[in-house]
């Protein structure tokens, strides 16, 4: 008899047990599902107000000579500190929300809108800039792991191309130069002036990130 | 004998490497710039062009002691920001002093109020942030000025942030038609001390003198100015105070619905005391990023494979139990 009960209670603990993973299953499937739509929604908005080129798209890539000339440019001439609006930066606000751009991962057929600043909230929807900016040549953005944002990220390779589009008109056109999985306590990895666009996510398991580094073409 | 003296050498030697590492930790602390974002996206309905001040007024020495800025260092400012009502009071101290004196902001900006507003490449210390009044569909509105701190926290074992966003507070003057006035009342106020002295105080329209009364105990150390043009800023501050006393001022609107008076409260304290304490979290301060760690950007996937073996062996268990038994 006490048999008899023990294996029912193995069995029911057993049984919850299944539920409940099930249950984060559907939970994780249920985000990802709402951060893809939210980023089509997005995506769909700022093409309505800007002329965003198409993912297979292909865009001649500026040639030195056509950067402006900065050496008048003197680093005393530069202001100490430096105040702007967002519309100076260039941002688009959909939703409550603030975008600095449109991120599009060619390989992996990626079209993700980029929110300007970086916040646990915002991160549910769309990828976010950590710090640096695309005109500075050290933007650092993440996102989640989902399938749709940069889930796949470490499936690129070296020499895959990256663009961030600007809402200014400017197309920042990258090339990957390399793929790391780093320890979340190591920042210096990502706070770097090296790379002209950095992007990172955490492994699957979530105990680490994968971080890959561009330069920009 | 010698391992008494090795173990002075030692320590002489741990003394010097852990101000050398001190030296170094500070210089590059220094060396660190900040951001103040200034997320004023609720003045949205407002619609009109408001212009945003940034002043820097104080350099950070360490967590305890801090320097007031050349523009600033001349009035009798008590920096005291060991409560939050001492940080409010400190904020409209420095504001009055910047607008009566007529001080050059560090950076500043007009924008409109759907928009933010991003200070970037700022040296660490602390920021007095401040905006003119408003008026808008026959109203005046007004931000009340807010003191940040921008530092390093990691450097100096406080909750300093370099990279601070701050949701100023906006509140409605008085009604802007011509016909309303707004009165502005005084009143001046001793701690520390049993000492008092008169208190000589100007009125300013739009940073320029507009009146200069004496406060004292014949007027119980109050004076209302009445019948005041409403769409002009009035702010005082306080002349020729004795070499041994700070000055403080805290501000508050009484009847912002209608005829509008402004309340001025003037604190003279003794100099012998100086509190100079960490900032507290204040409301309108919200402050972001600068982790340890980079974010956690993954889903919580590791409890599903662990869930489901576990319960696909306790199933099997339990049943393999139920079977023994029915055998």
């Amino acid at each position: 008899m006490k048999r008899k009960k023990i294996g029912i209670i193995l069995i029911a603990v057993g049984a919850v047990m299944l539920i409940t993973a099930a249950a984060i299953a559907g939970y994780n499937i249920s985000l990802q599902s709402k951060a893809e739509k939210a980023s089509d929604e997005i995506v769909s908005e700022i093409r309505q107000i800007y002329n965003i080129p198409a993912l297979d798209e292909e865009i001649p890539i500026k040639n030195e000579n056509d950067m402006p000339d900065f050496e008048a440019m003197t680093e005393s001439a530069l202001p100490d500190a430096v105040i702007s609006t967002l519309e100076d930066k260039k941002t688009v606000s959909i939703k409550n929300s603030t975008y600095t751009g449109v991120l599009q991962i060619i390989p992996l057929g990626i079209e993700l809108p980029v929110a300007e600043k970086f916040s646990y909230a915002g991160l549910k929807s769309t990828p976010c800039r950590y710090i640096g900016t695309a005109e500075d040549k050290n933007l650092v953005i993440c996102a989640h792991n989902y399938s749709s944002h940069f889930g796949g990220i470490n499936k690129l390779v070296n020499g895959d191309m990256i663009r961030f589009i600007g809402f200014d008109n400017t197309v920042h056109s990258y090339s990957v130069e390399s793929i790391e999985v780093i320890a979340p306590t190591d920042i210096g990895a990502v706070k770097t002036d090296d790379y002209a666009l950095t992007l990172f996510t955490c492994t699957l398991g979530g105990e680490a990130r994968v971080v890959v580094k561009c330069v920009e073409l | 004998m010698k391992c008494c003296k090795i173990i002075k050498v030692m320590t002489a030697l741990m003394i010097f490497a852990s101000m050398l590492c001190h030296f170094s930790s500070a210089v590059s602390a220094e060396g660190k710039r900040g951001r103040i974002t200034l997320d004023f996206r609720a003045f949205e309905g407002l619609d009109t062009e408001m212009r945003w001040d940034i002043f820097r007024v104080a350099d950070i020495i360490d967590a305890e002691t801090f320097e007031i800025t050349e523009g600033f260092r001349e009035y009798p400012i008590k920096f005291d920001i060991s409560t939050k009502e001492a940080l409010n009071s400190l904020a409209y101290t420095l504001s009055y002093y910047a607008i009566s004196e007529s001080l050059e902001p560090y950076c500043s900006k007009s924008c409109m109020p759907d928009d933010m507003l991003i200070a970037e490449n700022l040296p660490q210390g602390f920021y007095l942030i401040q905006s003119g009044q408003v008026e808008y569909n026959s109203f005046v509105y007004s931000s009340a000025p807010v003191v940040v701190c921008v530092a390093d926290g990691e450097v100096y074992g406080t909750d300093w942030q370099l990279d601070i966003t701050v949701v100023p507070k906006l509140g409605l003057v008085c009604s802007g038609a011509a016909s309303d006035k707004i009165s502005c009342v005084v009143k001046a106020k001793f701690t520390n001390t049993e000492e008092t002295h008169d208190v000589k105080v100007s009125l300013f329209k739009d940073g320029v003198i507009y009146d200069t009364i004496i406060l004292n105990a014949a007027n119980e150390w109050q004076y209302v100015w009445p019948e005041l043009d409403n769409k002009n800023e009035w702010t005082i501050i306080e002349n020729d105070l004795p070499e041994n006393f700070f000055v403080n001022f805290e501000m508050e609107y009484l009847d912002a619905e209608g005829r509008g008076v402004k309340y001025f409260e003037i604190t003279n304290s003794y100099k012998d005391k100086v509190t100079t304490t960490a900032p507290p979290a204040t409301t309108t301060i919200q402050t972001t990023t600068t982790a340890q760690k980079l974010p956690q950007t993954g889903m919580l996937l590791w409890p599903i494979p662990v869930l489901s073996l576990l319960g696909i062996i306790l199933i099997a268990a339990g049943s393999l139990m139920l079977r023994k038994k029915t055998q």
